[in-house]
């Protein structure tokens, strides 16, 4: 992870080529600076801090039970199919770290495209966001050993776990020789291991699931932190980043650069979140953002400054998705933007968002 | 030079407060102020309670044989544990009598006969170790649902560390263990809803007060909720969360220290039994004081603060008494003194045979002659030791400045151990970490007389100004200079007084120093054959359990509520645990734990005056 003393360069990266050796450096740079909050999440109650040894030792966790009750191995699919929320980025972290190859979908993923993903992938464990969810992949029929259930509890009769039972599971296996072996299993991945499975949005027809390896994504990562290096302080503001694997990557970025606290958005709420926060990075789909930072809508939902939503319209005027063909299929449209670096030259930036 | 006008300085303060009190002695004391935390006026010092003190005396305790009956009875359910509660069940008249340069505890059971055990060996210094006790805290309020828990209930004090076991697992397999660790054939573990719910209950009545909480178990950092657990004990304001730790944990696994120290964790009250792998052998790891080093390495590194804790018992490991004191002082910066805990033949070691029992039995007094003998008479035996409760001295004087401040005070009490004397005796240190010189305070400082004076502080009242110029008067006016450790200064010991100890009791951050006050403690908890109910009725270091708060000794020992909670909450059998939940390691059998490689930092530095014994020297 990125200390503002040692900035995360490409030599040092290319001592980590793999995101479970992200995962540790991370774990070890971040354990010895000063407390940090990794994730912030919101709910009725307001804004809830993930401090970094919650998440380190939440990914962990979820690791030793992929390992120890559902015996994945390097190269396993994992399936996440939720929207943007703290368990999932920690269980996308836990899968990668040893060695498991993570998919995640949208939860409004039409029933026929789920189904060639979940044929596709074989998954050894799938991560559904709720009940309903989980009937829904129960009722199609989906090829996968274990589904574990993030928010609300399954049936009794169901071999499904809730999240909340698998972390009690995987926090009495957090023992301090099982932590290791998380720790070895983490160092064991080599870098042109697949990492990611993730649908290519712009091949013709049906959408192409592909795989990312580890070097790959370590490489945007990377790209990344060059061009915009995070700084002591940093906040993102995260918008639900859809399917588009870019973006996805963009918050394990600000995740595992040792200086963001990454604020994860609600639907439909964001201009009131952005206000409540003020964050200088900010991340989503560009059309999310457009939505945000409509006038009328900061002012009488978020109470904005006018500097704030003057702001908000700069950035997301700048960052305007290009008109396309007719007929071609439809581009990533994401983007990350960084809020205080203008103008947008990071190549990971551009890339997503041609 | 320095030595005279520390002289001068010293005359003019004795001058200064002897003026101030001919006048300030005169004037009706000032009312005491009521803080919002406490449950009454803050005690003046005359207002304070002592239990009965001297000997012969006479007190209540417990028939060894007819509490283990009716616990058995109780757990196999032919009798009501509610008779705990309502009834009188095990107890017996005892006497403390001295007898041939001893003094011994004797009672006799109807059914089973008499018992005799040893209190102290020296009543000189147990006679010194009651004078100097300075007398009981509040009497509780508002504690109905916390302390129910019949003849073994708390009534006086605030409580100075909160024990809370979050399980009764554990990664070794020790003899002694208080608790039977591994052997019990149940779990007994909390959940986070049942921590909280403890953590929360401690601070609901009144005194409401600065505490500590100690996880302990079993190995607490075993619980999947020890991280959550320190977090939320500082949420809720918990100034210092300690865990009685074994520091397997951080040995095998640095970045949990870290992860720990960032969750709120503050100090290791460490396992420590010897300073070598042999002396370490009963505990049945063939290295575990290369562990140990280890351990201390990493929680360093971490910033995480450490208290060795040995428990000592005749003929095992007291010879280690001596060689643990200089390892603490050759370590000052990273460790805080060292806990001596006289053993209580608990748990596994209740079954004791009369001539086992005999032969093992420590008290407070084995260990301050024993110390005395180990550094050739600089620490005193009747010069430097202190009951534990004379804290509540110091805890009176900040409560005092904390008042002062009106309804902008803090709404916790300071820290305020005010436990029986019979319970423990401790001596204070200065050190510094860097010259390796050190000294009991009492050499130099008269804190006999400044705690008189602290009295008068109180008593008298006097607003914040007047309150600081005597406390100024009082430090000085007891202050020696000629007879201080080299290189140390009033100004250090001031330093050290209020940015270290008195900042630490009100809950503030202690700024670090070359110079570090070192707390050698003897905490000698009860078992049957020594048990004595005015002890137990003002016990600080209560167990916080899911039936309420429990003195230390009603829970490990007495009644043994122990067991009676552990059963009453057991989650599953050790063998159904094993099953659904994955068995844990256990280091035993005599085999070396295997560690990783790792830097090697040196325990002891280049010392330019070591302190007394041989083993710091072998260390380096």
């Amino acid at each position: 992870m990125v200390q503002s003393a040692i900035p995360l360069t490409g030599n040092v990266a290319n001592a980590f080529r793999t995101l479970g050796l992200l995962y540790m450096r991370s774990e070890q740079r971040v354990s010895r600076g000063a407390p940090r909050v990794v994730l912030r999440t919101r709910d009725a109650d307001g804004w809830h801090d993930t401090p970094a040894w919650r998440f380190f030792r939440h990914v962990i966790r979820v690791g030793l039970f992929l390992r120890e009750r559902c015996k994945m191995q390097p190269g396993d699919r994992v399936v996440v199919l939720s929207p943007l929320r703290a368990e999932r980025i920690i269980a996308e972290w836990a899968v990668v770290a040893q060695g498991g190859v993570v998919a995640t979908l949208d939860p409004g993923t039409p029933d026929d495209v789920l189904t060639r993903a979940f044929e596709h992938l074989s998954p050894r464990v799938a991560f559904v966001a709720d009940g309903a969810t989980r009937d829904r992949v129960r009722r199609l029929g989906a090829r996968v050993e274990r589904l574990v259930q993030i928010e609300g509890v399954p049936p009794p009769d169901s071999q499904d776990m809730s999240w909340s039972a698998m972390m009690d599971l995987g926090g009495t296996l957090d023992t301090a020789e099982r932590a290791q072996a998380f720790r070895t299993a983490a160092r064991s991945v080599r870098p042109e291991m697949p990492a990611i499975a993730y649908m290519d949005l712009q091949s013709p027809g049906a959408p192409e699931w592909k795989t990312a390896s580890h070097a790959a994504v370590v490489d945007r990562l990377v790209d990344l932190w060059k061009s915009s290096p995070a700084r002591p302080g940093d906040v993102a503001y995260a918008v639900d980043p859809g399917e588009y694997a870019g973006l996805r990557l963009a918050l394990w970025g600000l995740i595992a650069d040792g200086e963001t606290t990454l604020a994860l958005g609600t639907p439909e709420r964001e201009a009131f979140e952005i206000a409540e926060i003020r964050p200088n990075v900010l991340v989503g789909p560009v059309e999310s953002l457009q939505r945000a930072a409509q006038p009328s809508y900061m002012l009488r939902q978020a109470e904005a400054s006018s500097r704030v939503v003057q702001w908000l319209r700069l950035l997301t005027s700048r960052a305007a998705p290009r008109p396309r063909p007719e007929g071609a299929p439809a581009p990533p449209r994401s983007l990350t933007l960084e809020g205080s670096r203008w103008p947008l030259t990071s190549p990971f930036a551009q890339e997503v968002a041609q | 030079m320095n030595d005279l006008v520390s002289a001068v300085v010293r005359e003019l303060a004795e001058l200064g407060w002897r003026g101030f009190q001919s006048v300030n002695t005169r004037v009706p004391e000032t009312p005491s102020r009521s803080p919002d935390w406490a449950p009454g006026p803050l005690p003046k010092s005359h207002e304070r309670t002592k239990p009965p003190l001297g000997w012969p005396r006479d007190t209540d305790s417990l028939c060894p044989r007819c509490v283990i009956d009716t616990r058995t009875a109780i757990l196999s359910g032919e009798r009501d544990v509610g008779e705990l509660v309502t009834g009188h069940i095990g107890e017996i008249k005892a006497q403390i009598t001295e007898e041939n340069g001893r003094l011994v505890i004797r009672k006799t059971c109807r059914e089973h006969g008499t018992f005799e055990d040893l209190i102290s060996l020296d009543p000189q210094f147990s006679r010194i170790i009651e004078a100097r006790y300075p007398g009981r805290d509040y009497r509780t309020l508002g504690d109905e649902l916390v302390h129910r828990h019949g003849t073994s209930s708390i009534q006086y004090g605030r409580g100075t560390v909160l024990t809370i076991d979050l399980t009764n697992r554990c990664n070794m397999m020790c003899n002694p263990c208080f608790m039977d660790a591994n052997q019990v054939g149940y779990v007994h573990e909390l959940t986070m809803d049942d921590i909280k719910q403890i953590l929360d209950a401690s601070i609901s009545f009144k005194p409401r007060r600065q505490m500590t909480v100690q996880f302990s178990g079993g190995e607490p950092t075993m619980s999947p909720h020890f991280l959550e657990a320190c977090a939320y004990a500082k949420k809720v304001g918990y100034f210092n969360v300690q865990a009685a730790t074994n520091g397997l944990r951080f040995a095998l696994e640095p970045e949990f220290a870290f992860q720990a120290k960032e969750a709120g964790f503050d100090l290791a009250y460490f396992q420590f039994d010897g300073v070598s792998n042999d002396a370490n052998s009963h505990r049945h790891i063939s290295n575990l004081f290369d562990v140990k080093r280890r351990a201390i390495e990493i929680m360093r590194a971490a910033g995480i603060q450490i208290l060795p804790v040995t428990t000592v018992v005749n003929g095992i490991n007291d010879s280690q008494v001596g060689p643990i004191l200089d390892f603490s002082l050759a370590n000052s910066d990273v460790l805080d003194g060292v806990s001596f805990q006289p053993v209580s033949f608990t748990g596994r070691d209740e079954e004791v045979t009369d001539d086992q029992r005999r032969a093992r039995r420590y008290t407070t007094s084995h260990l301050a002659h024993a110390l005395s003998r180990h550094t050739g008479g600089k620490i005193d035996v009747y010069r430097d030791w202190y009951p534990l409760g004379a804290m509540g001295a110091f805890g009176a004087l900040a409560d005092h400045l904390q008042s002062l401040h009106g309804p902008d005070g803090t709404s916790f009490g300071a820290v305020n151990c005010s436990c029986h004397p019979n319970c423990g005796a401790s001596v204070v240190l200065v050190a510094n970490h860097r010259t390796k010189t050190w000294s009991t305070i009492t050499q130099f400082f008269d804190i006999g007389r400044f705690m008189a004076d602290i009295a008068v502080i109180c008593d008298t009242a006097r607003g914040k100004e007047l309150s600081l110029a005597q406390i100024a008067m009082s430090f000085v006016r007891n202050y020696d200079q000629s007879k201080a450790p080299p290189g140390f200064t009033l100004l250090e010991f001031v330093k050290l007084f209020f940015y270290g100890k008195m900042r630490g009791m009100m809950g503030r951050e202690v700024k670090e120093q070359d110079w570090r006050i070192l707390w050698v403690g003897g905490m000698w908890f009860q078992d049957l054959w020594t048990y004595d109910f005015r002890r137990t009725e003002m016990c600080v270091i209560p167990y916080g359990t899911q039936e309420g708060e429990i003195s230390f000794c009603a829970y490990n020992t007495g009644v043994g509520w122990r067991q009676i909670v552990e059963n009453m909450h057991t989650v599953a059998t050790t063998k159904e645990w094993f099953e659904e939940r994955g068995r844990h390691r256990v280091y035993a059998g005599n085999k070396a734990v295997a560690l990783a490689p790792g830097r090697r930092l040196p325990l002891v530095g280049s010392t330019n005056a070591a302190p007394l014994g041989a083993y710091v020297r072998e260390v380096g």
